[in-house]
């Protein structure tokens, strides 16, 4: 375990010192963890996926400035409503772009006592977070390393290196998946997503969906059109192979 | 003399044996469920004949234009009409006139409401009525002869709206239990002797006035047994089994709706005292589970099919036709067990026997300790039928007791110990816009109340502007009151309830209701002036009609105490400067933040305001922060609301929260219990009261589209149900622009 690191970040000067740089909040989070949660989107993401559906969060730059005792007191207020396993998540973006302020916010978290849990894609490796949060949710966008880098822009290792350590280190984590219609909606990547996944508590499937529209045109980017949402017929049956 | 005989065989005895004390009995004698729902039973057949009947009504009504017939010949009275049926096999019995959804007439409240109404739907009101009226005042000719020009004019142009001054006032619950459980030579006993002993008191306003009640009093309930006879029933004696409870209770309920088209009226908490009843019946073997369901779906349709006739400007005001059928379920008891009963159950179980409907409007009482079983069911059953709201059991026992009832919307209060004197709301953001312009009304330059100079010219400065809009609260306040004493006096005078308020102690409590609206615009402007630049701009005659903002501010619904706390302060103000004002009979002021749906014609009536919003757009719901500038979510939106401190608003702080279900969780499961954890969290911060609607907003569109094929599709609107399709194209419209919680 990283305690040294743990240890030195633990001083109050420091975490009243770091910032992060948060897109939005969404108070009301039932689908991002168990239970209902506080979601915290952080700006920034260090690629560029091509169905991303948080565009207007990739950039680097931007987003409002909040402490890690800002991020507290809002976990505190909103607790009530977090019932018996609720908590906050830290989404984006890729959290992980701000590893110094996500650790903070998750070690003052675990002293109260208020779940945690990390949102990642699986591009960053950050040890010392992996082994504080309560729990992991781990994007992984396709079992092919080809079509990874079609979809990602970057080469897969990165994820593989995440899988590893949460599946050898005892780490609860779901594996969650996008499915895009032709995409990587073929029967095949979904068993070997399985397999690869198989020390996760859970894997879940979202199918694509085309609400982020209105957010491209926003921001003046394109729209993949290209993309399909898939059917329901094709998520149940992708669904079984999980369950089966 | 206590009446003996078998009526109360199997019952533990207690006080209410000794006195009328129904409460006592429930505590008694009721049995706390803390299972789940699988006990209940389907609709019979029997029930979904009489369902189809009862649609086929609506159906008929609906296509007649909303009313389906008025009986113009006769005054509205307990006893007016013959005995009216559904079906040759109704189970519970009665109707207000002698034909399912036939209106009646009652002037009482206004004539010229009531001739109004009539006409409106082709109807005339038959001549020999105009001629009684000719010798005798309405309440509405009472208020109108007392109103000051200052009074008309708050009222005319919008400052204060919806005053029950030429409508019945309603708001009352009578304890239409006590019928059941004592029978009504028992209650009258009880009247004579309370008569004896304001005999010995020296004869002053006061007690002039509350003999000639009381005498009124005993009249209807003699009235009240002829009513029931009619349909074969005798209910001098106490109820002799649950059908009986049932139906006894129901009479004293009709009875009560035939006397009084109040805005609201509502039934009080009966479930768990019929649950006793259902008790002793099963233990005995007279009744199974399916002819108990079968009984409360009776019941229930006999409530659905409750009318009054009104003005279909009244009707546009409210949103569809609602009378406020208000049941209270659950909630738990002083002494620490919970006061669900299998029958709380029952009755929302009516929601899937008899489909999804605005009435009864169905009100969970609330407690962090309520079983779990019936918290997940409830949500189960919101989900589903998004048919109930849901009140701070945990907020209002410390202060109204466990056997207490919401009238209306969220106005709470002890059963037969309590009664309101309902006032309607005034305009905070209008009388802003008035401030502003120091005395000149924004929309048609007319002088009202106090004359200052105006903040026309430069930067607004919150401080100064804040401080001559408490002087004209304070202003707006006494006026306020005084119009109160004005129309309560004359209600009591010439309208008076004589049946509820014989289901009453004869010394009671009274509660004056004050209600503000446009809280959250208000808000939202005193922030933008403190925290952004807001420039007035006047029109050629001088006056301020709009405004224009520079910068950011922050805004109500998003947990942000730099602004929820403006909202918390103001709400306080204006009930302090309320409870400076005596009221009529010394009844304590409350205060509401409450709309029901007249924040759309509040809107219509309110010119720009200094956060932003547009003259004549509608404002948000209750204490709903305004539409859209909730950017943080549902839990950050609830938490503003829940600030706003309900010592101040003891009449009830009504929310309004749409979600679509698919944002609540992934599976029917999750969702059940993420609703669970936001209604336990809204509540132990302290929120008061919430509508949960649970629908995509894809449905509505669709239903907006074309509301005749969506006949039953209910939403809660602020504080009570309404069928979407019965909303007006402007309310449709409201609802849609609406935030919905819905972040994927
Ligand atoms: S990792 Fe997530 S935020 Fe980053 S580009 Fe991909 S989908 Fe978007």
């Amino acid at each position: 375990m990283n305690e040294g690191k743990m240890m030195s970040f633990t001083t109050d000067e420091i975490q009243k010192n770091v910032l992060g740089y948060v897109n939005s909040i969404e108070s009301l989070g039932a689908l991002d963890g168990p239970g209902l949660r506080t979601v915290f989107f952080l700006q920034g993401c260090p690629v560029k996926c091509i169905y991303c559906h948080n565009p207007e969060m990739q950039d680097k730059n931007g987003g409002r400035p909040m402490s890690v005792i800002e991020i507290v007191q809002i976990a505190q207020r909103n607790r009530p409503y977090f019932g018996k396993r609720g908590g906050v998540t830290f989404s984006g973006g890729e959290p992980l772009m701000q590893p110094d302020f996500v650790l903070q916010c998750i070690l003052e978290c675990k002293k109260l006592g208020i779940h945690t849990v990390v949102d990642t894609s699986g591009v960053i490796f950050d040890k010392c977070i992996f082994d504080s949060a309560d729990l992991i949710l781990l994007d992984i966008k396709h079992t092919d390393s080809e079509v990874y880098r079609k979809i990602v822009g970057c080469a897969m290792d990165n994820s593989m290196r995440v899988l590893d350590y949460l599946s050898n280190n005892n780490i609860d984590f779901i594996v969650r998946h996008v499915v895009v219609g032709d995409l990587n909606d073929d029967v095949q990547n979904i068993k070997a997503l399985k397999k690869l996944a198989n020390k996760a508590i859970k894997i879940e499937l979202l199918p694509y969906h085309a609400m982020a529209m209105p957010k491209y045109e926003h921001l003046g980017w394109e729209y993949p059109y290209h993309l399909k949402v898939p059917s329901e017929q094709k998520m149940k049956e992708l669904q079984k192979i999980i369950d089966s | 003399m206590l009446k003996t005989g078998n009526f109360y065989d199997g019952f533990i005895s207690g006080k209410w044996q000794s006195e009328i004390d129904v409460a006592d009995f429930i505590k008694q004698n009721y049995k706390p469920y803390e299972g789940d729902s699988s006990f209940l039973s389907d609709a019979t057949q029997r029930t979904k004949r009489a369902r189809e009947k009862m649609e086929s009504l609506f159906l008929q009504e609906r296509q007649k234009g909303g009313v389906l017939d008025i009986d113009v010949d006769n005054v509205s009275t307990v006893v007016s009409y013959e005995p009216g049926y559904l079906t040759d096999e109704d189970i519970i019995l009665g109707f207000q006139t002698d034909k399912p959804l036939k209106r009646g007439v009652n002037p009482f409240g206004g004539l010229r409401m009531a001739v109004d109404s009539c006409k409106a739907y082709g109807y005339k009101v038959n001549p020999k009525i105009f001629e009684h009226f000719k010798y005798a005042a309405t309440h509405n000719d009472g208020v109108f002869r007392a109103y000051t020009d200052e009074m008309r004019a708050l009222r005319k142009y919008g400052l204060i709206t919806g005053l029950p001054d030429a409508y019945g006032r309603g708001r009352i619950i009578g304890d239409y239990r006590r019928v059941a459980l004592y029978g009504v030579d028992r209650l009258i006993e009880a009247k004579k002797s309370d008569m004896q002993s304001l005999a010995r008191i020296r004869m002053n306003d006061e007690n002039i006035r509350l003999r000639e009640e009381v005498f009124c009093q005993i009249e209807s309930l003699e009235q009240l047994k002829i009513m029931a006879s009619s349909y074969g029933c005798d209910i001098s004696k106490p109820a002799m089994d649950a059908k009986q409870a049932v139906q006894w209770t129901y009479f004293a309920y009709l009875a009560s709706i035939k006397e009084s088209n109040g805005a609201a009226m509502s039934l009080g908490r009966v479930g768990t005292f019929f649950d006793i009843y259902f008790e002793r019946d099963m233990k005995n073997g007279i009744l199974d589970e399916t002819s108990v369901q079968e009984i409360m779906d009776d019941f229930v349709i006999k409530l659905r099919m409750s009318r009054q006739l009104r003005t279909p400007e009244y009707n546009e005001l409210f949103a569809g036709d609602p009378t406020w059928v208000t049941e209270s379920i659950g909630g738990m008891g002083i002494d620490g067990r919970t006061l669900v009963t299998k029958t709380s159950f029952r009755i929302l179980h009516t929601l899937y026997n008899l489909g999804a409907s605005p009435e009864p409007n169905l009100t969970v009482l609330w407690s962090q300790s309520l079983p779990e079983g019936f918290k997940n069911y409830c949500a189960k059953v919101s989900l589903d039928t998004s048919s109930i709201q849901y009140e701070n059991d945990d907020l209002m026992r410390p202060i109204s007791g466990d056997d207490y009832g919401i009238a209306c919307c969220v106005s709470s209060m002890k059963i037969g110990k309590q009664m309101q004197f309902f006032g309607a709301r005034c305009n905070l953001a209008k009388l802003l816009l008035l401030s502003i312009n120091g005395g000149r009304e924004e929309l048609h330059d007319v002088k009202i109340g106090l004359q200052t100079d105006a903040f026309d010219k430069g930067v607004l400065e919150f401080d100064k502007v804040y401080k001559r809009y408490r002087e004209y609260i304070k202003w707006l306040a006494e006026v306020y009151v005084d119009t109160m004493n004005v129309i309560h006096y004359m209600h009591d005078k010439y309208a008076y309830e004589k049946i509820m308020l014989s289901l009453h102690d004869t010394n009671i409590e009274r509660l004056m209701a004050f209600g503000v609206a446009g809280l959250s615009i208000v808000a939202d402007s005193l922030s933008a002036i403190k925290y952004a630049k807001v420039y007035p701009i006047v029109n050629s005659n001088g006056l301020v009609i709009d405004y224009k903002i520079e910068g950011d501010y922050p805004k109500y619904g998003n947990d942000d105490d730099r602004v929820d706390s403006i909202a918390r302060d103001l709400v306080e103000v204006f009930y302090k400067e309320l409870t400076n004002s005596p009221t009529y009979r010394g009844a304590k002021h409350t205060l509401s933040v409450l709309t029901i749906t007249s924040n759309v014609v509040y809107g219509q009536k309110t010119g720009t305001t200094p956060c932003g919003r547009k003259s004549g757009q509608p404002f948000a719901p209750g204490a709903n922060p305004y539409h859209g500038r909730d950017e943080n979510g549902a839990v950050a939106s609830l938490n503003s609301v829940a600030k706003l401190a309900y010592t101040c608003c003891k009449d009830g702080i009504s929310n309004t929260f749409s979600v679509v279900p698919s944002t609540l969780g992934k599976n029917n499961v999750d969702r059940q219990t993420n609703l669970v954890s936001l209604i336990d969290g809204y509540f132990d911060k302290k929120g008061h009261h919430i509508n949960i609607n649970a629908y995509n907003r894809e449905d509505l569109l669709k239903a907006n589209e074309r509301p005749e094929d969506y006949p039953n599709l209910t939403i809660r609107v602020s504080g009570y149900a309404v069928k979407f399709a019965a909303l007006s194209k402007k309310h449709r419209e409201e609802v849609l622009a609406r935030t919905f919680h819905n972040k994927l």
